[in-house]
């Protein structure tokens, strides 16, 4: 029974408590992690000549600084383990460009195409904790498209040589580009007709002028309207074609010069511009005011109160690409007293050349 | 006759087989077991921690049993011993150990028991006067709580024994203090305990940071043309595309920062102007507007906050109800309702390190859209516009 007592008397209550420490090397290998590190690109492209902002802030201040060591790794950022040098990378033109908080330093020959190394005039026995930052210029960027490493460390020593005391990694990404394409082919927006609302080709629902009935004692007057547009570099030209007002073989006379509106004589004519002698029409207008650019109105066809026609004759044109702009055409009639009975009528063709 | 079993000698052996075979007649006077007593089964004693007490920390210890002898169980005495778990070998508590200031928690059939520490902290005992009879091979349970574990790794035992009295108990313990009495109890039981070293795993978690900006998926080039069938802007409408994602995923502990970098769309000395640098809200004043904007939204995983500019809610509306125009006429409900604003400062965005587009305030994973648009106006000089947009993460650590 005794004997049975000892075989049986163990039962072991064994376990095992495990403390898992997650840490990284800088605590792996007793020097101290490096704060608020990181590595800004300007270009984030492969190959790319670029500039690095590596900033960190130092752990403490106890350890002085001599030297600080940039290694670039494709590998991993645990500065312990052997580096692979990131494809294409390289710092061997970089330049240093910058620097803030802990300053003094300048580029060491020691460094290579991945390890650039900042050695310090002399070590900065108590260095500053507040942020530094390091702009590197001239930096060429991995070939390859993805994730790769920088190793950080600091040491006592100018030459980056000892143990450092203090390390840390990151990690940056090059990235491929977001390319966007799209097209804008030439634009030439023109039309014509009785009246447009709003700078707008789509409100024409009229192409036809009535002028009433002439009388030799008052001006028979009427509007159309034209707009153009156009991203022509070199703008558009407006032109007119057509005759004067004609009844089968009987016609008013078109004024061929600039001409006011004098009651009880023969004249059919018009302008662009908003009159007063008759009170008649309106001047350009657009979506901005003052137009931009400002059309070049044919001087026959400017001057208020002043009405002409002739035939296929430029009357408006523009130097550059313009926004919508509404024309409006002033017709005044007169007619004496001979003038023969009829319904005069005429067709009047506005052209519009875009210059490209 | 006192015989040491400490040993096992061919003398033992024979004792042991005399014993069985005579056991039942004969009274052994002077042995270490009472020939009446039954050993308690499927004891065991489980410990909430193990390791030695190094910081003044305690553990709990789970003591489990069940009876060999049908009766009351009045008291049960657990006591601590550092070299082995016979009864009436003299106990010396383990280096370090302590039940002092140690309690109970009940378990199976132990309610309303009270404890007792005995012995400068080496022996619990469990009592109860009011207890009732219980059938043999009924469990016992409770914890102890607040118990002090030895101070060195290794073995140490505790020696478990059952009252039918609270008096048994306290008889027992009182008559000697290295708890080798071996009369008064009716069942015992040794069990064997023991402190480990901890195992400490080390593991290295390096830096991450996963980028890519793309349409299909990671990796893949991304490309987009902006307009109808034939990648023509309209007078009459932007074009939209959504179809842009930037995915980032970092354990930076700071976070990580995406900035926008690139011109407007451009062709040759032309461009078409940059939505700017406050929201952009098209067809203010009217439609036939020119300007390339962007906003973006996130689409899954953690969300960032975008820049003011880039949020696209300036007008009420979301930059997630865009709708990206399949190569058909451009049309004002792409925009969302009510529509989405957009931004782009070009100044910024042509600066050394771009524009500010997002910040992640933690590590995490988080997918993004990128909605652009496109609108012109009649002025707008033709060509082919193309604009090379990059995205730049940089975690801080």
């Amino acid at each position: 029974m005794i004997r049975k007592y000892r075989l049986a008397a163990y039962v072991f209550t064994v376990s095992a408590f495990l403390v898992i420490s997650l840490s990284n090397l800088a605590s792996a290998d007793n020097s101290s992690e490096i704060q608020y590190r990181f590595d800004q690109m300007s270009d984030s492209t492969a190959s790319a000549v670029t500039i690095h902002d590596v900033g960190f802030t130092l752990a403490s201040s106890s350890s002085p600084l001599g030297s600080i060591e940039f290694q670039y790794c494709s590998n991993d950022p645990l500065p312990a383990d052997p580096c692979t040098p990131p494809t294409g990378f390289s710092v061997s033109g970089a330049s240093l460009t910058s620097q803030s908080g802990n300053t003094g330093f300048s580029i060491s020959s020691l460094s290579s195409a991945n390890d650039l190394i900042l050695t310090s005039s002399t070590v900065i026995n108590s260095p500053s904790l507040a942020p530094n930052l390091y702009i590197l210029s001239n930096v060429v960027n991995p070939s390859d498209v993805g994730t790769f490493y920088i190793r950080i460390y600091t040491y006592s020593s100018l030459d980056a040589s000892g143990t450092a005391t203090e390390t840390g990694g990151v990690a940056l990404s090059t990235a491929l580009g977001l390319t966007i394409s799209s097209y804008v082919p030439p634009f030439l927006e023109f039309c014509a007709g009785v009246v447009i609302y709003n700078n707008d080709c789509s409100t024409i629902d009229n192409y036809v002028v009535n002028m009433g009935n002439f009388t030799t004692n008052q001006a028979a007057v009427a509007t159309a309207q034209f707009l153009a547009a156009t991203n022509a570099a070199s703008g558009y030209n407006v032109s007119i074609i057509g005759s004067t007002l004609t009844s089968g073989n009987n016609t008013i006379t078109a004024l061929s010069s600039p001409t006011p509106s004098i009651v009880g004589q023969d004249q059919f004519g018009f302008n662009l511009r908003a009159n007063n002698l008759p009170s008649v029409g309106s001047d350009p207008a657009g979506q901005i005011n003052p137009l931009v650019p400002a059309p070049v109105i044919n001087g026959d066809y400017d001057t208020i109160n002043r009405y002409t026609f002739n035939n296929n004759t430029s009357i408006v044109s523009v130097s550059r690409p313009s926004l919508p702009v509404t024309y409006t055409a002033s017709y005044i009639t007169n007619i004496n007293s001979n003038q023969p009975v009829g319904v005069y009528t005429t067709t009047l063709t506005y052209i519009c050349l875009a210059n490209f | 006759m006192k015989i040491s079993f400490k040993r096992f000698t061919p003398a033992y052996v024979v004792f042991t087989m005399l014993l069985t075979l005579t056991a039942p007649i004969f009274l052994i006077t002077g042995g270490k077991v009472a020939a009446s007593a039954g050993q308690v089964q499927f004891r065991s004693i489980q410990l909430s921690d193990d390791t030695t007490n190094t910081s003044g920390s305690t553990a709990n210890y789970n003591v489990q049993f069940n009876i060999a002898t049908t009766g009351a169980v009045q008291a049960v005495v657990v006591d601590f011993c550092n070299t082995d778990p016979i009864p009436g070998d003299a106990c010396v508590a383990p280096t370090g150990f302590s039940l002092t200031g140690a309690s109970y928690t009940a378990g199976t059939n132990t309610a309303g028991y009270s404890t007792t520490v005995a012995n400068s902290g080496r022996t619990f005992d469990l009592s109860n006067a009011s207890a009732t009879s219980l059938s043999s091979g009924a469990t016992i349970s409770f914890a102890i709580t607040g118990v002090t574990n030895p101070t060195v790794v290794g073995t140490f035992y505790a020696r478990i024994f059952t009252f039918a009295l609270t008096t048994d108990a306290t008889t027992w313990i009182s008559s000697a203090s290295d708890g080798s009495t071996t009369t008064g109890y009716v069942d015992y039981g040794g069990v064997a305990i023991a402190i480990a070293q901890t195992i400490v795993v080390t593991a290295k978690v390096q830096e991450q940071l996963t980028f890519c900006v793309y349409i299909t998926t990671c990796g893949t080039q991304a490309i987009i043309n902006l307009g109808d069938a034939h990648d023509v802007l309209s007078t009459s409408a932007p074009f939209i595309d959504n179809t842009s994602t930037y995915f980032l995923s970092t354990n930076a502990s700071h976070g990580a920062v995406v900035y926008l970098k690139g011109t407007t769309l451009t062709s040759g000395s032309n461009t078409i102007p940059a939505a700017g640098s406050t929201p952009f809200l098209y067809g203010t004043p009217s439609t036939n507007v020119d300007f390339f904007g962007v906003c973006s939204y996130n689409s899954s995983g953690a969300v960032p906050t975008v820049a003011t500019d880039y949020l696209g809610t300036s007008n009420g509306g979301s930059c997630a109800t865009t709708v990206t125009d399949t190569g058909g006429t451009a049309v004002l409900t792409s925009l969302g309702t009510p529509y989405a604003t957009f931004g782009f400062n070009s100044t910024n965005t042509t600066s050394t390190y771009g524009d500010l587009l997002a910040t992640l305030a933690a590590p995490g994973a988080t997918t993004n859209q990128l909605a652009l648009a496109a609108g012109v106006n009649l002025t707008q000089p033709s060509g082919i516009y193309t604009t090379t947009l990059q995205l730049i993460a940089t975690g801080t650590y």
